[in-house]
C-alpha cells in the first residue's frame, strides 16, 4: 500500500507533458480565445510574447511619459498580460515540480550578449511584427506573408545553427 | 475587453506551466531537427499549427473558405511596418532572418527564455529585460527607419 502510493507520488513528480501535447493544447486555446472574448478585431492575436510584450510596456510608459508609442488598438486602456501569465506559471510548475534554482554565472559579458540579444531578437520580431509563436498562428490563420516569415525563420535558425557550429569547432 | 484582459492572463498562465513542463521551443525545434536530426521539440511547431488551425476552423474568425489570405493580418494594427503587397513580404523576410538567427544564438525562442526566466535563469532574465527595452527602442528609432527604407 506504501509503496502504491510512492509510486504515484513518484510519477506526479515525474510529470511530464510532450512538446506535441503543449504545442496542440496551446495552439487550441491561442486560436479560440478571441472568439471566446469577443475581440476579433486584430486576427491571430490570442498569443503573442513580442506584440504582447510591446502592447504591456508601451501602455506603461505612454501615460507617464507623455509619448505615443503604437500599441494595438484594442489594448488603449489595459495591457494584455500574456508575458505575466507565462511568468507566473512557469514559476508554478517549477515551484510544484522543484526545478527552480537560481543559476550562477561568473561572466558579465554573456549577461551583456542576453541583453543585446533580447533587444535584437525583439526589434526584429516587431518588423514581422510577430514572434514565431504568433507567425505560427498567422500561418495557421491563412497569411502567405506569415508563411513567408515561418519559412525564413526556419532559414535563419538553420544559418544561426552552422555559426555556432563553427564557433565550437574553432 | 476585460475578458480579452484576463484570457490572455490564463492561456499564458496554461502555457506557461506546460512549456515549463515540455521544453517547448519552436526555434529550438527546428535547431534540434537540423543540428541532431531529433524531431521531439519540432512535433510542437507541428502540433501547435495543426491545432490552431483546427481552432480557428471551428472558432471561425472571419475565415471564408479559401482562406488564404495575401494581403496580411496585421492591416488592423498600429505599430506593424509594411503589411501590405511587396513591402510586406520583403519585411517578412528580413524580419524572418533576423528572429531566427539571433533567437538560435540566444538558445531559444522568446517563449523558452521567458520560462527559462521564471525558472531562475540570470541570463534569460536578461534577456527579457532587453526583450522590454527593445520593444521602446523598436518605436523611437526603427520603426520610423523602416518605414522610409521601404516608402510605406
Amino acid at each position: 500500500m506504501i509503496k502504491e502510493k510512492e509510486d504515484i507520488v513518484k510519477k506526479i513528480k515525474a510529470f511530464r507533458i510532450s512538446p506535441w501535447m503543449a504545442g496542440a493544447i496551446i495552439g487550441f486555446l491561442a486560436a479560440s480565445l478571441q472568439k471566446i472574448a469577443a475581440m476579433t478585431k486584430p486576427p491571430a492575436y490570442g498569443f503573442c510574447m513580442a506584440c504582447h510584450a510591446r502592447d504591456l510596456i508601451n501602455s506603461i510608459i505612454n501615460p507617464i511619459a507623455g509619448t505615443d508609442l503604437g500599441i494595438a488598438s484594442i489594448v488603449n486602456t489595459i495591457p494584455t498580460l500574456t508575458v505575466i501569465g507565462i511568468l507566473f506559471g512557469a514559476f508554478a510548475a517549477a515551484i510544484i515540480f522543484k526545478e527552480f534554482h537560481i543559476s550562477k554565472v561568473d561572466s558579465k559579458i554573456s549577461y551583456l550578449k542576453m541583453f543585446i540579444l533580447g533587444i535584437l531578437v525583439m526589434n526584429f520580431a516587431l518588423i514581422l511584427s510577430a514572434c514565431p509563436i504568433r507567425t505560427s498562428l498567422r500561418v495557421a490563420h491563412g497569411d502567405v506573408i506569415a508563411m513567408v516569415g515561418l519559412i525564413c525563420i526556419g532559414v535563419g535558425a538553420i544559418l544561426g545553427t552552422i555559426v555556432l557550429e563553427r564557433r565550437v569547432e574553432v | 475587453m476585460e475578458a480579452y484582459i484576463i484570457g490572455t492572463l490564463i492561456v499564458g498562465f496554461i502555457a506557461g506551466f506546460l512549456g515549463q513542463r515540455s521544453r517547448m521551443c519552436f526555434v529550438g525545434g527546428i535547431r534540434d531537427l537540423y543540428l541532431i536530426k531529433s524531431t521531439y521539440l519540432f512535433k510542437g511547431l507541428i502540433g501547435f499549427l495543426i491545432a490552431a488551425f483546427v481552432g480557428y476552423i471551428l472558432f471561425n474568425n472571419n475565415i471564408a473558405f479559401p482562406w488564404f489570405i495575401d494581403k496580411g493580418v496585421m492591416t488592423a494594427i498600429p505599430g506593424a511596418p509594411c503589411t501590405i503587397g511587396l513591402a510586406g513580404y520583403i519585411v517578412a523576410i528580413i524580419g524572418g532572418l533576423g528572429i531566427g538567427f539571433f533567437a538560435v544564438l540566444s538558445g531559444g525562442c522568446p517563449f523558452r527564455n521567458t520560462v527559462m526566466t521564471a525558472e531562475g535563469n540570470k541570463l534569460a532574465l536578461l534577456y527579457v529585460i532587453g526583450f522590454f527595452i527593445g520593444a521602446v527602442i523598436f518605436h523611437l528609432f526603427v520603426f520610423g527607419f523602416i518605414q522610409d527604407l521601404l516608402g510605406c
